[in-house]
């Protein structure tokens, strides 16, 4: 199992080595695999409708809110491990003792109350798809993975590592582990979808390409972790598509003509 | 470090000379004042919701920027596109934009913004706030890109975690776009038919 997995995250590294970005519009994601990539979208939009809308439904009118923020707690205080092995690896001590104290205010009650934020320590995620990111790594192509939903290259080949930085790997016996797993992951979607119900559901509803929508929101939420919600570029400028901004009081160039920039 | 920041900002902002600081912590107050203005219409319960929706969309074509925002988020194929296309596809837009934002603050629940700070990018200022929604024990962090040209201020963009609104809408735009052709109709046709559906699912 760990050789395949070993095996995998091999043939992904390779693969991303191969992959050239071309000539992209500015903003816009690589997704030489498109198709394809719909077609699952649409697969686990399917299972979205059928299974974990509902199933996040009853979950959001049964279970008081309270109850709800210790489960999004404590499922988060059980990624402390991986998050603080990453601060490390990205080389970024403020963030390792950022989520090493985090770890630490949050353990007397199992991470299920969030003491840490109240005392200026807030949620601070790192996976190894980020700490990729920080060592230079592009995103290479988009990819959509089956019933994990959207992610990239990068993003793919940091979820097999992490599983390698979880202590939780190293405990009990494979058959425990993999429940284990799968019971935190069925977990964590349902807690996500309810506290996201109604922001998810507009999501789809007020668009005219969900798949579109998805891709780009997927692509600037992690370019966002990566960089720590720190604007880009301190002391520059981050308007990137924005240079091209001209304000309705600005004369409207008619149709058909080129604008002289 | 938050208020550490905040008192910063505040004596920064007192120290240099204003005239410096003065369109930084302009940008600041205009958002603040759309977002007061909000919460006082949408906490109003005298109104119908129609009467509300409708003075929503007053309310954000006053602050934002929206035929310049429209004709960004068309990007390249705003030339390419007729001059009745370009109409139409702006009228549609913005009915989209505005129905969508309003039916979103039909949910408001006490959330708080709360300003932290502007700095300079380029043209623009950008904003820097959170929501505050002390019932749920959650904040999200918000930030305003305001522009400031021809003396009359406008928001331009919402990022909300990260994630910028027009950006989104700009990517989405171009990829219904380039599936159909490059046809600019197809866009239309699709945000009216998508206000046609979230209207009947709405009544």
């Amino acid at each position: 199992m760990r050789r395949v997995a070993i095996g995998s995250t091999f043939a992904l590294l390779l693969l991303a080595g191969c992959a050239s970005q071309g000539d992209l519009e500015e903003g816009a994601v690589y997704d030489p695999i498109e198709p394809a990539n719909r077609l699952v979208f649409a697969m686990n939009d399917a299972v979205d409708t059928m299974v974990l809308q509902p199933t996040a439904y009853v979950y959001k009118e049964v279970v008081p809110s309270a109850i709800r923020e210790v489960v999004r707690n404590f499922l988060d205080w059980l990624s402390s491990p991986v998050y603080i092995a990453n601060s490390a690896l990205q080389g970024d001590l403020e963030g390792l003792k950022h989520n090493a104290s985090r770890f630490i205010a949050n353990a007397p009650m199992f991470g299920m109350v969030d003491n840490a934020t109240g005392l200026g320590l807030e949620r601070r995620p790192e996976d190894f798809g980020q700490t990729l990111a920080v060592w230079g790594a592009d995103e290479g192509p988009y990819i959509v993975l089956p019933i994990l939903g959207p992610s990239n290259l990068r993003d793919t080949v940091g979820l097999v590592a992490d599983n390698f930085l979880d202590p939780v790997n190293y405990i009990g016996n494979e058959d425990e582990r993999t429940r284990y797993q799968i019971a935190r992951r069925v977990v964590g979607a349902v807690s996500f979808r309810a506290d996201n119900f109604d922001q998810i559901n507009d999501l789809k509803a007020t668009s005219v390409d969900y798949y579109a929508r998805v891709r780009t929101i997927y692509q600037q939420r992690r370019e966002a972790l990566v960089r720590n919600n720190t604007p880009p570029g301190v002391g520059g400028t981050s308007s990137g598509e924005f240079e091209e901004y001209r304000p309705a009081n600005t004369p409207i160039e008619q149709s058909g003509q080129r604008a002289a920039d | 470090m938050g208020s550490l920041f905040r008192a910063f900002v505040v004596i920064v902002l007192v120290l240099v000379p204003l005239s410096q600081a003065r369109s930084a912590s302009d940008a600041g107050q205009f958002v603040s004042e759309f977002a007061d203005k909000a919460i006082a219409l949408v906490s109003d319960k005298s109104l119908s919701t129609a009467e509300r929706r409708e003075q929503f969309g007053t309310l954000v074509e006053t602050y934002f920027d929206m035929p310049g925002i429209g004709r960004f988020l068309l990007g390249r194929y705003w030339r390419t596109a007729s001059e009745k296309e370009q109409d139409a596809y702006l009228k549609a837009f913005t009915e989209n934009i505005v129905y969508t934002y309003s039916r979103r603050f039909d949910d408001y629940d006490g959330q708080k913004l709360v300003v932290d700070g502007t700095r300079d990018d380029g043209r623009f200022d950008i904003v820097s706030s959170r929501i505050v929604d002390s019932k749920s024990n959650q904040e999200y962090r918000l930030d305003w890109r305001v522009i400031d040209e021809g003396g009359s201020q406008k928001i331009v963009d919402v990022v909300i975690e990260g994630v910028s609104m027009s950006v989104t809408q700009r990517q989405e735009y171009a990829s219904l776009i380039q599936s159909n052709g490059g046809r600019v109709q197809a866009l239309i046709d699709a945000l009216n038919r998508q206000m046609a559906g979230v209207r009947a699912s709405d009544s």
